[in-house]
């Protein structure tokens, strides 16, 4: 126990004096400080406005019991395949050969994943001010729904781990496992969707299903939010049942997983070498840190790439890698997920617009579909093939113009949102029956806005290349986007005033074409990025 | 023929390169040799274009950024990255379109068969073993048919048979005018075939020997290695 106490304390003196030696760092640290704990001071020190100008706190339920959901079922899924791991390669190589205790090193490990978890949920802490000012909730609250977030990553972390010792090699027991999993999720579902319609379909009957007080009795993620939501309804005896419920859970699990497999450092190598390999590779430039994801590829029966000659093979290549993926190129699993979402989004605000009367104009149902694609676009933008491709070392060496391989080795990125936009705002046009003009211009900001998201990504490759610290690369890849979006911005807004009685979908033109003129300016400017792998030099 | 003139990499503080200059002839086999952190992979990577650098470096007359100095070298990574989606057939293909290389099927026919890949050809890259990988990748530099080739610890991981292939062919290589750059740490690995020995040391090129002053002299190249890494002597004066 003395050799895992002297590291642990070694680990933070060193970790601390490392910060010291990097002073641009800790300016970075003490910024995102300053800029958290002013949004907290002038968040506890807003007035409290009527009850009634807030939005419904059932949305506050929803989305985070969606968060939660979010975070764990992915996670549990992929602790049936791989297990999880909280330790790191240096542990394997150093503590796991030591006479030390299996447990005691356990316990370290779990002591230093809270850590770290904690750590993370501190950056949560930047939507406080938008909590506060949406829903009207306290500061306080607001931790207690980043404490809730954190007790669940830490828990799923524990049981990902159970699950993987318990099914590993036994894929009886892993199809049990997913089809409880799935249940579970099935249920929460169909639960809120029927309360939902055979309460009115309006309004208030969603609010109320997702704040349903039966919802907290599902497994795991209803006890953590139940918690969460007694601490800030203050209700203690609430507070004090998903309490002990949960601590019984994260007892039990390290329990059981410490009882029943004492000999797990098998269980979690795999893991850790593969954390380990990213985070090298991270280091050495391969990768800006996105995980491939393990996509099921179909059977290889034909091969070859068949067309392009000097840079434009690169896109070939991508054509053959898609295909590979999915039978048709550019038609992912997640351009149907984008159709799914939106023609959901759609028929719940057409059910609540009629509710209230009128009903909602469906220009505006457009453009929440539209904000919401755009939003969800950014996700699946980050894993692009133009990402995945400054992963290997080809495209720095291809004796071909930079220009040439930045173009073609972005072109199916760039192609894809064509294929989503087209899809998603034909469907919806349909629908909703907007007329082509709405759709056409949905389409086309759609379109821009992936311009704008890669050009964002060839940009920041540009000026930070492959910054190991993932966080603080999207950190500087948000900003670099919103400062490409002003122009957009700001034309918009220009003609709104200068030009009389323009119907607002207009108003997206403007966005279109400077998302464009700026993405092609980026791409000017970033045209010999890949004269070298170092990016940013 | 290689060229390299005054190459300093700097890393932040870390000075990696420290004003290396050599030559590597047409036909010739040059091997840079140094512990571990002495600074070869990243001279290595430097000459293949990967890195940014002061000083100047030639592939066959031209800087090595240019696009006439990339068709003439083939590089070899230290670590094999070979596109998961891809099968070993079509990373053939790719690198035949993207370097252009004419009527490269029987080139690549013949690289598969020497590396004993040619059952492999439908195999996913990411279904290949670390040892497969480095094969494919020799496969892949070499297809180009490039008159400077660049190796980085290019026989860790590979099997006896493939470790004897690659010498055969490094070998025909050379004598077909090839300039030839390999970096490794194990001396005992290219002892059969190295024509000039870069012993590096602390970023710098602490001694030059070629194969035949060597044997001229009867000097122990293996006693020099360790008297320069060991610190006997003067690491950094060019001996």
């Amino acid at each position: 126990m003395r050799a895992i106490l002297y590291l642990t304390r070694k680990e933070i003196k060193n970790g601390v004096i490392d910060l010291l030696h990097h002073p641009a760092k800790l300016v970075l640290y003490l910024f995102l400080a300053v800029i958290l704990g002013i949004s907290l001071i002038d968040g506890s020190q807003k007035e409290v406005r009527a009850p009634g100008s807030y939005l419904d706190v059932g949305i506050l339920h929803g989305v985070y019991f969606a968060i939660l959901l979010f975070i764990t079922v992915p996670s549990v899924l992929s602790g049936l395949k791989s297990g999880a791991t909280f330790f790191r390669m240096s542990d394997v190589n150093f503590l796991f050969v030591s006479p030390i205790s299996p447990k005691k090193i356990l316990a370290y490990g779990l002591v230093k994943q809270m850590a770290s978890t904690l750590l993370m949920m501190v950056f949560l802490l930047f939507y406080a001010g938008m909590a506060i000012n949406l829903f009207g909730v306290t500061v306080w609250q607001v931790l207690a729904l980043v404490g809730g977030i954190a007790l669940t990553v830490f828990t799923v972390q524990m049981i990902t781990l159970l699950v993987y010792s318990y099914s590993n090699g036994r894929p009886e027991r892993a199809e049990w496992i997913r089809t409880v999993l799935y249940a579970e999720t099935g249920m929460i579902v169909a639960f809120v969707m029927s309360n939902f319609w055979f309460h009115g379909a309006n309004q208030q009957a969603l609010y109320a299903a997702l704040a349903s007080p039966y919802l907290e009795f599902a497994p795991v993620v209803g006890w953590i939010k139940g918690l969460a939501f007694a601490v800030i309804n203050a209700d203690a005896a609430r507070t004090a049942l998903f309490a002990a419920i949960n601590a019984l859970t994260v007892a039990g699990s390290i329990l059981l997983f410490a009882n029943s497999n004492a000999d797990y450092y098998e269980d979690v190598l795999q893991s850790t070498e593969t954390t380990f390999e990213l985070k090298q590779s991270v280091k050495n430039g391969k990768t800006s840190g996105v995980r491939v994801k393990e996509t099921k590829l179909r059977k290889v029966t034909d091969t070859g790439i068949w067309h392009g000659w000097g840079a434009s093979v690169f896109f070939f290549k991508h054509i053959r890698e898609m295909k590979r993926r999915n039978r048709i190129p550019f038609l992912r699993t997640s351009s149907f997920v984008l159709v799914g979402i939106n023609v959901l989004l759609a028929l719940v605000l057409q059910k609540l617009g009629s509710s209230g009367g009128d009903g909602m104009p469906a220009s505006m149902m457009m453009v929440i579909a539209l904000s919401t694609s755009c939003y969800l676009q950014f996700f699946f933008n980050v894993a692009g093939d133009w990402t995945l491709e400054l992963m290997k070392p080809y495209i720095y060496l291809v004796p071909e113009k930079p220009f040439a391989k930045l173009f073609w080795a972005t072109l199916t990125t760039l192609l894809t949102p064509v294929v989503d936009g087209v899809l998603v705002f034909a469907v919806l046009g349909v629908m909703l029956r907007t007329g082509p003009a709405i759709a056409v211009i949905c389409m086309f900001i759609y379109i821009s806005m992936g311009c704008i998201y890669t050009a964002g990504n060839v940009l920041s490759q540009r000026m930070f290349g492959q910054l190991v610290n993932k966080g603080l690369l999207m950190f500087a890849y948000m900003i670099i986007l919103l400062i490409l979006l002003l122009p957009a911005a700001g034309l918009s807004l220009a003609v709104y005033l200068l030009v009389k009685d323009l119907p607002p979908v207009f108003l997206g033109i403007p966005v279109i074409i400077s998302n464009i003129l700026v993405s092609v300016g980026v791409f000017a400017a970033c045209r010999n990025v890949l004269s070298s792998a170092e990016m940013n030099s | 023929m290689l060229e390299v003139l005054d190459l300093t990499k700097k890393y932040r503080n870390t000075l990696a390169n420290d004003h290396l200059n050599f030559r590597v002839e047409p036909g010739e086999i040059a091997v840079l040799i140094g512990p571990n952190g002495a600074g070869k992979s990243t001279a290595i990577k430097c000459i293949a274009g990967l890195l940014r650098f002061n000083g100047n470096i030639a592939v066959c007359g031209h800087p090595n950024k240019t696009l006439e100095a990339k068709r003439s070298f083939g590089y070899i990574p230290e670590i094999p990255a070979p596109i998961e989606t891809l099968t070993v057939y079509e990373h053939l293909e790719f690198i035949a379109r993207a370097y252009k290389v004419e009527n490269w099927k029987d080139k690549a026919r013949d690289l598969l068969e020497r590396m004993e890949l040619d059952d492999k050809r439908k195999k996913l890259g990411k279904e290949l073993s670390k040892g497969m990988q480095q094969k494919l990748s020799i496969c892949c530099a070499l297809l180009p048919e490039p008159r400077v080739i660049l190796m980085d610890e290019p026989l860790i991981g590979l099997d006896p048979h493939a470790i004897k292939e690659l010498k055969t062919i490094l070998i025909e290589l050379r004598e077909k005018g090839c300039a030839i750059l390999v970096s490794t740490h194990m001396l005992d690995s290219v002892r059969e075939f190295w024509d000039k020995a870069l012993i590096m040391m602390n970023g710098q090129i602490a001694a030059v020997r070629t194969r035949a002053e060597i044997e001229s002299t009867g000097e122990d190249l293996e006693q020099l290695f360790f008297e320069i890494t060991e610190g006997t002597q003067t690491g950094g004066a060019v001996l």
